[in-house]
């Protein structure tokens, strides 16, 4: 830009300060949006790196045995990281971060105390910005910088790192609760089957030893009484068998082709609703006119839409629904989440995902729409015409 | 004494009535006079045949099955309860013996024992199934210390003894009220009781929290 007048210093740094709230903001909203962990860790330290100029930056999280449970690097290529071998262990300079929990911020990290050497083929780091990662009063990991392009690491750029650390922690504490979470309802589900089978059985075969007793106590005195219980034990037996085989019918998973396309789905709701606490409504429609590489296409779609709604609409309510009429089939599935700009979107599981769908549902000669704005949620809508006469 | 021992069945499966019923009526000195499925009308069969041991199910759908055992221990003091389930947890064993109940056998019982059971009852000695006596034993000489709580636990029981509702834990803890549920019924099983006040005073006594 020749003919622009040079900007003053302090219109430099103004600008420059404007370019690193931008940028902090971002990261922020990213994070708030998105439930993947790795996702928003990598986010995070893009950022940071960004905004302070190094070339080598790292996020770790200890696994508690004096490793790192997650390691994520910028700056060192998968060739380099595999010659240098094994990660980091949670020591020396690192274990200073993780245990002392208070920054680090040396102009040359190799003077530093804990510092003992690099490994072969490590780069070797001279400036050092580290600060750890913590939510409320615990130390979840750490955040450190290497390579300064401008030579040092500053106090602002420390302030920076120390801002983005506190996202991280959010982000890793928010994690760690969805899991929890997640196990928990895994364990519910686990006492639900218990309480099935201690409902369905058990009660039988408690009552079977009583009626076998009462047979072999009758035996001698009196046979015709004892023929009679024998028979009563055998009924009961076969009525506990066939609980259990029903029971065990039960706790399968549906599948499209013995139960139906509306089983199915409901099923598959439950699930979620279950196992995620997703806040699903939905109104499925009973019969099925569709043939059967169009069902399992409906089947298919609503699944993986409704994978996306409960993995980024995060506890907003989401809907689905599926009526058949006489003209064709109809899918919509919405929720209210924090939406997407599908064009703008980089290649992700998801945008494969919502690629492979609308192929799907060209393949048998459906339409899908896929509406959706940043903040404004997302409506995806499936429309089957008639085949006329069903095929099968 | 040749006089039989009158017993009421309490269970809300009918299978298990049956099979209890075809194995006791062989009993020379026992004679089943009638069954329940559920508290409401085993209080209304008792107060009708006055047995002299009801044998009844703790967990049935519609009863409050500890209430129950309250209610008929006043109503009938001549009746023993002898409670037959498959719960062996802390919280219905504590409160079932609490509230009244002569014995507590579990539904691995073996024939005779249930019998033996039954004949002590009446004579007024407890029956106690050797699971429950163990736990009694340990409640006994190994009450629940901080270690027995998770870190979790200890911030629900805190804030529990404190006088706060689950929703107030929850939204302190930045907790589902659903997630706070469990661990206040983890918690009152741990220390061996049935309600927040009795865990809450058993807590601050036994020194778990400040």
């Amino acid at each position: 830009m020749a003919t622009r007048r040079r900007k003053t210093a302090p219109e430099r740094n103004v600008a420059e300060r404007a370019r690193r709230l931008a940028a902090l903001n971002q990261a922020a909203l990213a994070i708030a949006g998105d439930l993947d962990l790795d996702r928003v860790l990598e986010k995070i330290l893009r950022t940071a790196a960004r905004l302070v100029g190094a070339r080598f930056g790292a996020l770790g999280i200890p696994d508690g045995h004096g490793g790192f449970g997650r390691f994520l690097t910028v700056g060192i290529s998968e060739a380099r990281a595999d010659r240098i071998g094994s990660l980091p262990r949670v020591h020396g300079v690192l274990g200073a971060l993780v245990t002392e929990g208070k920054p680090i911020r040396a102009r040359d990290i190799r003077r530093h105390p804990e510092f003992s050497w690099y490994p072969q083929a490590h780069p070797e780091m001279v400036e050092f910005l580290g600060v750890p990662i913590r939510h409320r009063d615990r130390v979840l990991g750490n955040l450190f910088f290497s390579g300064a392009r401008g030579g040092a690491f500053t106090a602002e750029d420390q302030r920076l790192v120390e801002m983005l650390a506190a996202h991280a922690g959010v982000a890793i504490a928010t994690a760690q609760l969805y899991a929890d979470a997640q196990q928990l309802a895994m364990l519910e589900e686990r006492s639900r089957v218990a309480r099935e089978l201690h409902d369905a059985v058990s009660q039988t075969l408690f009552s079977l030893v009583y009626e076998a007793r009462a047979a072999a106590q009758q035996v001698q005195t009196d046979p015709q009484g004892a023929a009679a219980h024998l028979s009563q034990v055998q009924q009961q037996a076969g009525g506990a068998l066939e609980e259990m085989r029903n029971l065990v019918l039960a706790l399968q998973p549906k599948s499209l082709e013995r139960d139906g396309l509306a089983a199915t789905l409901r099923d598959h709701v439950d699930g979620l609703r279950r196992i995620h606490r997703a806040a699903i409504e939905a109104r499925i429609d009973d019969g099925d006119r569709l043939a059967p590489d169009q069902q399992l296409a409906v089947l298919r779609i609503a699944q993986e839409a409704l994978h996306n709604a409960v993995k980024h609409a995060g506890a907003v309510p989401i809907r689905l629904d599926l009526r058949h009429a006489a003209n064709g089939t109809r899918l919509v599935v919405s929720d209210e989440g924090p939406g997407f700009d599908l064009k703008r979107m980089v290649r992700t599981r998801r945008t494969v995902g919502l690629h492979a769908m609308r192929d799907r549902a060209h393949a048998v000669g459906a339409n899908l729409t896929i509406e959706s704005e940043p903040g404004g949620g997302s409506v995806i809508r499936l429309t089957i015409p008639s085949r006329g006469r069903r095929t099968t | 004494m040749t006089e039989r021992i009158r017993v009421v069945i309490v269970d809300d499966h009918a299978v298990v009535r049956r099979g209890l019923r075809a194995f006791l009526d062989l009993q020379p000195d026992i004679e089943v006079v009638g069954e329940a499925a559920d508290g409401v009308s085993a209080e209304d069969v008792c107060g009708t045949l006055r047995p002299d041991v009801v044998l009844m199910d703790l967990v049935m759908p519609g009863t409050d099955g500890i209430g129950t055992i309250r209610r008929l221990r006043q109503a009938l003091p001549g009746s023993a309860v002898l409670v037959l389930t498959s719960y062996v947890d802390d919280v219905h064993v504590f409160a079932a013996l609490e509230a009244g109940a002569a014995g507590y056998l579990l539904k691995d019982v073996q024939p005779d024992e249930l019998v033996r059971g039954i004949r002590q009852v009446r004579l007024g000695e407890p029956a106690i199934h050797p699971k429950v006596a163990a736990r009694l034993v340990q409640h006994a000489t190994q009450p629940a210390t901080f270690a027995d709580f998770t870190p979790r636990e200890r911030d629900v029981l805190r804030l529990l003894a404190e006088g706060f509702p689950n929703k107030e834990i929850a939204r302190r803890l930045s907790l589902s009220e659903k997630t706070i549920k469990t661990h206040v019924s983890n918690i009152l099983q741990k220390l061996g009781v049935t309600d927040r006040t009795q865990a809450a005073l058993l807590a601050v006594r036994r020194g778990l929290v400040q």
